[in-house]
């Protein structure tokens, strides 16, 4: 080991207070390939029947443009963000809303406009104000902390197929930056974590953005569910439905059909079980009609409870994060409901959304259209993921309040990933694929209202950058994962995020 | 008489060797091939990679880094599988000062369509070889295309129609610089050239 990986590893300090000895021994790239922080972890807790919590993913595809999530705005620093992006890309400091970290850095801050509230929608600016939503800095996939330096003399110590959108995704859902995916890091936790609930009557993990690599594991297989409840067979109902359960139930000779009964049965039973979980007359949270939500806060989606910009006022529908998102807080909600109370009484859940749209190489803003940089399809998103997040977030609330049961709001940790940052000056149109961005993690546990890690120089050609504005990461995925573990798997309601979390600084050249 | 010739020889030896290392004095150190392609280099540029027919965005970058000597031993045969490859070295500005080619010259009877096609069969050929297309800007990919991979092999051909202009970037029929997209390791979109629909849909390679 050289002597600046050495320096660097010592910087580690959250990883070595977690007492994970074996990430100092296991291979320096993947932290949290093998998991066994989380091992050391489940094994000496005792998770007790009340003690539930769940993870929610949300991916954001195709690559978001944190440069426009957060901006620096100290004057010197907002020159050089403005000089650069300006006139494609850079928000106006004037529309920036301003953030107060109760941690200093020495930088100012203020977020992008669509992440305040409008009209009633609040959205994270309000989060971060009340400590309910922290930001960790220059995240990415890194198989070695790099320098500049090194990245440019060692391309074989990086991360392989940088800038690449399935190559990124499987990383990022892997952790595993250097290695052929086997399995993601969530289906890695769910194996680990399956123990403490044997009999639970739906899988740990769940996903309502379809398969994905995340949630491979070797032995939990993750569920699909739909934004409006598990895929059942259709038409299927009445005596019909006896009829077949009792036809797959029937003993056969072939091994492939027996198992395809196996499964049918299984997915039948699942999707019904389910489905009167969150329907519950009594205990669920049914939706009577269209018009009424479930909590008094809406869930961003269709009409009349749509997605309102802050810029123009204008409304559209949800259509993917809002609803996934909503339907991941009725799950929560039947999850962490005991048997009695027609829940599955689960002490561990993981869950998967996403939202597309984010690979914004042009149209990201309408200034080439002769527009404001201030609308465009980047303002639309960050409205959207701002309002969801933050109905999500209301809604763990009202289930504290459905449940009684105080500590509730720490029970759940949303995060955000995406498959890379990008350029950080423009191409004409947008932005191309980059490499650290900036992301979002949420909830009640989260020591909010505080930045973690180094935000990057913003410089082209400057120290962070490899060329053309693409951050060399300054926390590794792997960083940031462990502590989410973590975090699940621990019984004490803690707060993972602290001043701990390094990664912020480079080893020394 | 045989001292004479002797000494004779001598001389003209002597004078010979002198002669030799006089010339080569005076014409001083020469590149190690003449070839064409060869006195290529490709120099591209730090100023963000271009979409088809549209301009970069001007700015005013940092120099770009020399190249980092190798400090580990690490051999510059390293595979990477594809991937970004080492750093280019420094850009000519000019990007009308073609590397690979000429502004205004195609091969004859080499259509838009045809360029378009053997850019996407460099591609093709590089990820067959290393197992991955060449990812990152247009300057990086080209580069790549170009001998800067760990085999030095220089897929791009202007009998072929590529051309790379003095940014470094490999561009199209109408001089435009491809924009490339990276779907995967093993998928790169190339969307149409200028004119809009000059070429039909966005070719995958």
């Amino acid at each position: 080991m050289d002597k600046s990986f050495a320096a660097n590893l010592s910087r580690r300090q959250f990883i070595r207070q977690a007492a994970c000895a074996a990430v100092g021994t296991t291979a320096l790239t993947s932290a949290i390939r093998d998991l066994r922080l989380m091992n050391a972890a489940v094994a000496q807790s005792n998770i007790g029947p009340t003690d539930y919590k769940a993870l929610v993913c949300i991916f954001l595809s195709g690559g978001n443009d944190s440069n426009n999530l957060i901006v620096p705005t100290l004057t010197s620093e907002y020159n050089s963000y403005s000089t650069i992006r300006t006139p494609v890309l850079a928000i106006p400091q004037s529309s920036l809303l301003p953030i107060s970290p109760l941690n200093s850095d020495g930088h100012a801050y203020g977020f992008h406009p669509c992440l305040g509230d409008v009209n009633g929608h609040n959205g994270l600016a309000d989060l971060f104000g009340a400590g309910k939503l922290a930001v960790l800095f220059n995240a990415g996939t890194l198989a070695y902390p790099l320098t500049k330096t090194q990245y440019n003399s060692f391309p074989s110590k990086r991360p392989p197929q940088l800038f690449s959108h399935a190559d990124q995704v499987t990383q990022w859902q892997t952790s595993i930056p250097d290695q052929a995916p086997l399995t993601g890091w969530g289906g890695r936790s769910a194996d680990l974590l399956n123990s403490v609930q044997p009999n639970a009557p739906v899988s740990l993990s769940v996903t309502l953005a379809g398969a994905n690599t995340f949630e491979v594991g070797t032995q939990v297989s993750q569920y699909s569910v739909s934004t409006t409840g598990a895929i059942t067979a259709q038409g299927v109902t009445g005596a019909r439905l006896t009829a077949l359960n009792n036809v797959l139930g029937l003993t056969n000779n072939n091994l492939l059909a027996q198992a395809y009964g196996g499964v049918g049965s299984h997915a039948i039973n699942t999707g019904t079980l389910l489905n009167s979980a969150i329907d519950d007359g009594t205990y669920g949270t049914k939706d009577p009609s269209s018009t009424v939500q479930f909590w008094n806060v809406p869930f961003p989606g269709a009409s009349p409870f749509q997605v309102v910009n802050p810029i123009t006022g204008s409304k559209f529908t949800s259509k993917n994060l809002g609803p996934q998102l909503k339907m991941i807080a009725r799950l929560i909600d039947a999850g962490h409901r005991s048997v009695a109370q027609k829940g599955f009484g689960m002490l561990r859940q993981i869950f998967f959304c996403s939202v597309g749209g984010y690979d914004l190489h042009s149209g990201q803003t309408d200034v080439p259209n002769g527009g404001s940089v201030l609308t465009g399809s980047h303002s639309d998103l960050f409205a959207e993921l701002s309002q969801c997040m933050w109905a999500f977030q209301s809604a763990m609330n009202q289930i504290a309040t459905k449940h009684a049961d105080p500590n509730f709001a720490q029970r759940v940790t949303a995060f955000t990933c995406s498959d890379f940052g990008r350029t950080f000056p423009s191409n004409g149109q947008g932005s191309d694929h980059g490499w650290g961005n900036h992301h979002l993690i949420m909830g009640g546990a989260v020591n909010g209202q505080r930045t973690y890690g180094a935000f990057p120089t913003l410089t082209v050609g400057g120290p962070d950058d490899t060329s053309t504005g693409r951050w060399i990461p300054t926390t590794a995925c792997d960083q940031y994962f462990a502590t989410l573990a973590r975090c699940l798997a621990s019984t004490r309601i803690i707060s993972p995020w602290s001043s701990r979390i390094s990664g912020g600084s480079r080893p020394p050249t | 008489m045989r001292v004479f010739v002797k000494i004779v020889r001598v001389l003209i030896v002597a004078g010979l060797v002198g002669y030799g290392v006089w010339w080569l004095v005076k014409r001083g150190p020469q590149p190690a091939s003449k070839s064409p392609e060869d006195s290529v280099k490709v120099t591209p540029t730090i100023s963000g990679s271009s979409t088809s027919g549209v301009p970069s965005n001007s700015l005013s970058p940092s120099p770009a880094p020399a190249k980092a000597p190798d400090q580990s031993g690490a051999s510059p045969l390293d595979a990477t599988s594809g991937g970004v490859p080492s750093t280019p070295s420094q850009p000519s500005k000019n990007p009308a000062n073609y590397v690979l080619g000429s502004p205004s010259v195609l091969p004859t009877n080499m259509s838009p369509q045809s360029v378009l096609e053997n850019a996407r069969r460099a591609i093709v050929n590089y990820g067959s070889t290393f197992d991955g297309n060449p990812v990152g800007t247009n300057p990086e990919i080209t580069s790549a295309l170009n001998g800067e991979n760990p085999k030095q092999i220089k897929f791009l051909n202007t009998d072929d129609g590529m051309r790379i202009n003095g940014a470094g970037e490999l561009v199209d029929a109408w001089g435009t610089p491809f924009f490339f997209h990276q779907l995967s390791g093993k998928e790169t979109e190339i969307p149409p050239p200028v004119p809009t629909g000059g070429c039909g849909p966005a070719m995958i390679c």
